[in-house]
């Protein structure tokens, strides 16, 4: 095909890159590690780890897993914590091992998590303890047979460490009551692990490194394989994308978007392996430590959703931190970036509010805006090296420039499938195009606009939800009849949930409905606005539910606060 | 009451073979029609209904079965089970407010998925409808029931986008 884009890529970036470069995300890890050895690679709450430590500690993390725990390769191992010094280690440790990691929301209900593990046949979990409570209640009807548990100040100074745990248990009381037979304290399992020999795993990129969860139309969510040509490949197409204007083994990266989330997951390893030092932001929504955390650092890069940026801007002693101008770049991703933001922001930091695109199934770059850009496109930018996007229609044709379509991709970031679920997997391509379900038209330069969603979802500040699994939870109400959930515009998060509820209770109340909804869906699933309604959902004769009538009537009535 | 369309009834073999009879909904059929229903897969339920339910709630029930045949048909396939008529397809218009113009929609059980079945209905649900009189048949579909659009498509109807609603399409023919 012909890729008309190729003649807006900035001087230096190359058509393609090299995917053979790397045989893992592993090899990248070490050579990375040998590289930059004495620099700060994550720091985290007042506490840091050099490439130097964070090897030494993957690697006994691994030991533990491959000489101890006797995990074969291919096994899974599920983390399930908040940004934190932890989580690169046990994620390296675990792919050192040669195990596919499965990244876990900690916020998940019972009910999510159970699916989650259930799904990837997970056998070791790693979890703060914070959450622990959540990972009892399912435990025993999951595959996991060993659970590794940990405190949030466990690898910050030994002092302040100690001082951290015994307020997040007995001052905040962040951490209920829990009891797991045989759980394994993570800092004794670092320390076992170094008193053994890790045997070296040879892996390739057909294994796999990431299972990554996404949701799906019938509620159900599937993990998309992402092996480790996958990750090898996006990391190599973005680090072509970015070279020119990065330094390595001096940026200096804030993250303060989830690492279980695909984003910042890539994100992250793209920072890694040039040698940056990520900070690591545990909390981002208590905005004033978030906001304190910056004023320490002279932070180059920071990536966020347009919820993030927008929050920022508008929270006091921000401006202060970005006024000293040492920001070079701004990723914004999962959700689109609204201009008044944009413009916002650039004047704010002078740097250009960097948008791109991708899904969990692309690992997750697929389009950027060049990192040349003077100010905000208004598009999702370029496709990167090595990676086609074409506008189709439904029955795999491809479109005129100009035209609206559906937004097919084809690269070596697209995954292999879902995991043990072949006609979803089938579903999701078409000709050898991965159907990405958002709609959008490419103009005659070759940059890509989304004018649309195919996919019936919800983007919940750069999160996907899936209308079918909140309205799932809200019909196991007994005094619910019917209900539609749809998105509902929403100026901090780009959407919210709204349901649209037909009684049978005449009594069930707003807040009844939603402490019941809090019990089996995460927080951003929950619905954010109620309405209830005496007369049926409108249907057509046949007896569909009009959902675009439901919008209409939902945008042009303000939304409770 | 209406009068039952006897002529309308089939005794057909699928392409695997299996006997199937088609022949149009009574009201006593609301037993099957609610089993048939309930034995959906959540996501032929709601590619079929556009939103979450288990079952037919008792007025829906009533309005699926008692039909008069002329602005309102369903016709079922239904097959024969340990001794028990079982339905295992259903394909239905309703007429619309534009005269000459009929809504349509039509779904088959997840394991008779694939063997012809939806076609079967549909033509003598549209031939049905055309001796009736109606001009246009339609329906609502969703963007990515790529299974139901190629359906429409080999059926002869065309797709349309709606303006502004990017996850639902409306296929159409004439009759």
């Amino acid at each position: 095909m012909d890729r008309i884009w190729l003649g807006q890529y900035p001087a230096g970036i190359a058509a393609e890159v090299d995917i053979d470069e790397h045989a893992s995300l592993t090899e990248i890890f070490e050579k990375t590690c040998a590289r930059h050895r004495d620099r700060t690679a994550f720091s985290n709450m007042g506490g840091k780890l050099t490439f130097a430590q964070l090897d030494s500690e993957a690697r006994s993390f691994a030991a533990y897993l491959q000489q101890v725990l006797q995990m074969k390769k291919g096994e899974r191992l599920a983390i399930m914590m908040p940004n934190l010094l932890q989580y690169p280690i046990a994620m390296f440790g675990a792919l050192r091992a040669g195990l596919t990691v499965v990244n876990c929301n900690p916020l998940y209900t019972a009910r999510e998590l159970e699916h989650q593990l259930k799904d990837s046949g997970a056998t070791a979990i790693v979890v703060l303890e914070n959450f622990a409570h959540t990972l009892q209640e399912v435990l025993a009807r999951t595959p996991v047979k060993t659970v590794i548990t940990t405190q949030v100040g466990d690898l910050l100074p030994a002092l302040k460490g100690l001082i951290t745990n015994l307020v997040v248990k007995h001052v905040k009381h962040m951490v209920p009551d829990w009891h797991i037979e045989g759980a394994v304290a993570f800092k004794a399992a670092l320390a076992a692990g170094s008193r053994h020999t890790l045997t070296p795993v040879p892996q390739s990129h057909e294994d796999v490194a990431f299972l990554q969860y996404t949701g799906g139309t019938t509620g159900v969510a599937k993990g998309a394989t992402l092996t480790h040509r996958n990750m090898v490949a996006n990391l190599q197409q973005a680090s072509a994308w970015i070279a020119k204007n990065m330094v390595e083994g001096s940026e200096i990266v804030v993250i303060p978007l989830p690492l279980y989330h695909i984003l910042s997951l890539t994100v992250s390893l793209i920072f890694f392996k040039l040698g940056s030092h990520l900070v690591l932001i545990t909390n981002p929504r208590d905005l004033p430590a978030f906001i304190h955390e910056l004023g320490k650092v002279r932070f180059t890069v920071i990536l966020g959703v347009n919820t993030l940026f927008h929050a920022l801007l508008n929270s006091p002693g921000f401006a202060e931190a970005a006024g000293r101008r040492t920001l070079k770049l701004a990723f914004a991703g999962g959700m689109a970036v609204q201009q008044a933001v944009a413009r916002k922001w650039e004047a704010l930091t002078g740097a250009p509010l960097i948008e791109g695109y991708g899904l969990t199934e692309t690992s997750p770059v697929v389009t950027g805006n060049p990192l040349d850009i003077k100010e905000w496109t208004g598009t999702i930018g370029l496709p990167i090296p090595s990676t086609e996007v074409s506008i189709l229609d439904d029955a795999g044709k491809a479109l005129p420039v100009g035209e609206v379509g559906e937004i097919c991709v084809r690269g070596p970031q697209v995954m292999r499938g879902y995991w043990n679920r072949p006609q979803e997997t089938e579903k999701a391509f078409i000709g050898g195009w991965f159907r990405t379900g958002d709609m959008g038209f490419m103009d005659p330069r070759g940059y890509f606009k989304i004018t649309d969603r195919k996919k019936d979802m919800i983007l919940v500040s750069g999160f996907n939800v899936y209308p079918n699994e909140v309205e799932d939870i809200v019909m196991t109400h007994p005094g619910v009849m019917e209900v539609a959930a749809i998105g509902a515009p929403d100026e901090r998060s780009g959407e919210v949930v709204k349901i649209v509820v037909v009684r049978k209770d005449p009594d069930l109340t707003v807040e009844a409905l939603l402490i019941h909804c809090r019990k089996h869906l995460t927080g951003y699933k929950v619905p954010k606005i109620v309405e209830f309604r005496s007369e049926p959902l409108p249907k057509t004769n046949i007896g569909k539910v009009l959902r675009r009538l439901l919008r209409e009537q939902s945008a042009s009535t303000r939304p409770a606060p | 009451m209406a009068e039952y369309p006897q002529q309308l009834i089939r005794e057909l073999v699928l392409r695997d073979g299996t006997p199937i009879t088609i022949r149009p909904i009574r009201p006593d059929d609301a037993d099957i029609e609610q089993a048939f229903v309930r034995g959906l897969s959540e996501e032929s339920r709601y590619n079929r209904f556009m939103t979450t339910i288990d079952e037919l709630p008792p007025k829906k029930l009533a309005f699926f079965t008692e039909v008069d045949y002329q602005r309102h048909l369903a016709l079922i396939a239904t097959i024969v089970r340990d001794g028990q008529e079982q339905e295992i397809g259903v394909a239905r218009y309703v007429a619309s407010e534009t005269a000459g113009e009929c809504e349509f929609a039509v779904t088959v059980a997840d394991e008779w998925q694939g063997k012809g079945l939806a076609s079967l209905l549909m033509r003598e649900l549209m031939e049905a409808a055309r001796d009736r009189g109606f001009k246009t048949i339609d329906g609502l579909v969703f963007a990515t029931n790529q299974r139901m659009l190629d359906l429409a498509r080999k059926l002869g109807f065309e797709v349309e986008t709606i303006l502004g609603e990017g996850d639902t399409v409306r296929v159409l023919r004439s009759l």
